[in-house]
């Protein structure tokens, strides 16, 4: 067996420390950004959007990064629409700040959403309850919630919805359609 | 997420920094010794605090289904508007009263007229009496008259707007131009003068060139005359301001310069009311 004087043997410890701290520490933030509801986030982007274009209408909402079980999420979408420039910009929000703002590559004529709505989590809870079942026989989970005018809404198509997705390995996507006006349950689709 | 290897970060860094200090330290030591000072300028691509995932990523993989769910919509603008009900402006109600009065005035004075002709003669000193009151009325009717005009002048006053008329003149005994062009800034307006108005300048007379709504500030015209010798003129000029609500006229009087010569300066009189 090799004999390494002490020096040697701290240096080589010092150096294999500094490597697993490298590898085995998690990425270091200046802080985890705060999850919080869609509507918390929608004033910085509705002003960047009016600076953007002054008839920015808002037309969608969706969580950008993983949803929290109270329907909150480190990151939320937002996209505008505007009827004068033929175009739709979106917002990606996170802490308070726009991180990403980029013009949608594809035409997507959305209807102005119709407010006032109900917050993420209320809407959350209310399609929790409806996907219960689902979830239980098939392991669903939560994967994203979409605020959007017209879509899904067979019933009153004028009207805002919250539809929330839960996804399972074993069995088709859930889609719980719930009135963003006041968090009923209008319709579930499977696909 | 809590951080696994407190400890090694801690070292981690402590290592890192160590090693990264003693190049430079003896870099510096051995410029200081040189005696110069040096620089070198590294670049390093800077890192971008984007996000770990594109934005909308459902709406992106879903594009077709969503777009499907709305092409069976169809949307309807509907413009609408305060419903609270404007008032009337009490001005024209003013107008109409106004109006029926001088009407109902107008046949006072012709039933009155009608029967000062069918009079041959004062007969009776009540008719004298009659005649006085009919004089009365009269003078009722025209200070009532008066009292609308003056009412009407005030309304009129009150609704002023800042205004700018441009008159030239000054041309009597030369050759008047063809046209004049007004300009100031982008805006170019040009005027022709008919044969008729070019030989009633040449007699002294003025012609208006401009008349117009304008903002209540200093405005900076040039004049430039075309036609005969005026088409060597140098533009005239002039600058006026037009004071708020109110009605400016800017007089310009040629009679100083000569007819397409480098003369004197063109005179600019300038009266408001």
């Amino acid at each position: 067996m090799p004999h390494y004087a002490p020096h040697r043997l701290l240096a080589f410890a010092l150096a294999l420390g500094a490597l697993a701290g490298m590898v085995l520490t998690p990425r270091a933030h200046a802080g985890d950004p705060t999850p919080f509801a869609a509507q918390a986030g929608l004033d910085i982007a509705s002003e960047a959007a009016r600076t953007w274009a002054a008839d920015a209408e808002l037309v969608y909402v969706e969580n950008d990064e993983a949803l929290g079980a109270d329907g909150s999420a480190a990151r939320w979408g937002y996209l505008f629409r505007s009827r004068a420039a033929d175009a739709s910009r979106a917002y990606s929000v996170r802490d308070g700040r726009i991180v990403e703002a980029a013009n949608l590559g594809f035409d997507f004529e959305a209807p102005p959403i119709a407010g006032p709505w109900i917050d993420s989590g209320k809407a959350l809870e209310a399609a929790d309850r409806a996907a219960a079942d689902y979830c239980r026989k098939n392991g669903g989970r939560l994967a994203n919630m979409l605020l959007v005018r017209g879509a899904f809404n067979e019933r009153r198509p004028d009207g805002t919805t919250w539809t929330v997705v839960y996804v399972s390995d074993t069995a088709p996507s859930l889609l719980v359609v719930i009135d963003a006006a006041n968090s009923e349950v209008l319709r579930t689709l499977k696909g | 997420m809590s951080k696994l290897f407190p400890g090694s970060t801690f070292m981690a860094v402590v290592v890192t920094l160590a090693a990264a200090l003693a190049g430079p330290i003896a870099a510096a030591a051995a410029g200081d010794e040189a005696g110069g000072v040096s620089h070198r300028v590294e670049v390093k691509r800077q890192k971008v605090d984007e996000p770990d995932q594109p934005s909308l990523v459902f709406l992106k993989e879903n594009r077709v289904f969503l777009r499907a769910e709305l092409d069976r919509l169809r949307q309807l603008v509907k413009v609408t508007r305060d419903g609270s009900a404007e008032l009337l402006d009490e001005r024209l109600l003013r107008l109409r009263e106004m109006a029926a009065a001088v009407a109902a005035a107008r046949d006072t004075v012709g039933d009155a007229e009608a029967a000062s002709a069918a009079r041959d003669r004062l007969e009776s000193v009540a008719e004298i009496a009659s005649l006085e009151a009919q004089l009365d009325l009269m003078d009722s009717l025209l200070a009532a008259q008066k009292q609308r005009l003056a009412w009407l002048e005030a309304d009129y006053l009150g609704q002023q707007r800042t205004a700018l008329v441009v008159v030239v003149g000054g041309f009597a005994g030369s050759e008047a131009p063809e046209a004049v062009v007004l300009v100031e800034g982008d805006e170019i307006r040009r005027v022709d003068f008919t044969p008729e108005q070019r030989t009633a300048l040449a007699q002294g007379g003025v012609a208006q060139v401009h008349h117009a709504f304008v903002e209540p500030r200093t405005h900076e015209f040039s004049l430039a005359f075309e036609g005969g010798d005026w088409q060597e003129a140098p533009p005239a000029l002039v600058s006026v301001e037009t004071p708020r609500d109110r009605l400016t006229f800017l007089e310009i009087d040629l009679g100083g310069t000569d007819s397409g010569r480098v003369g004197g300066a063109p005179a600019a009189v300038v009266w408001q009311r």
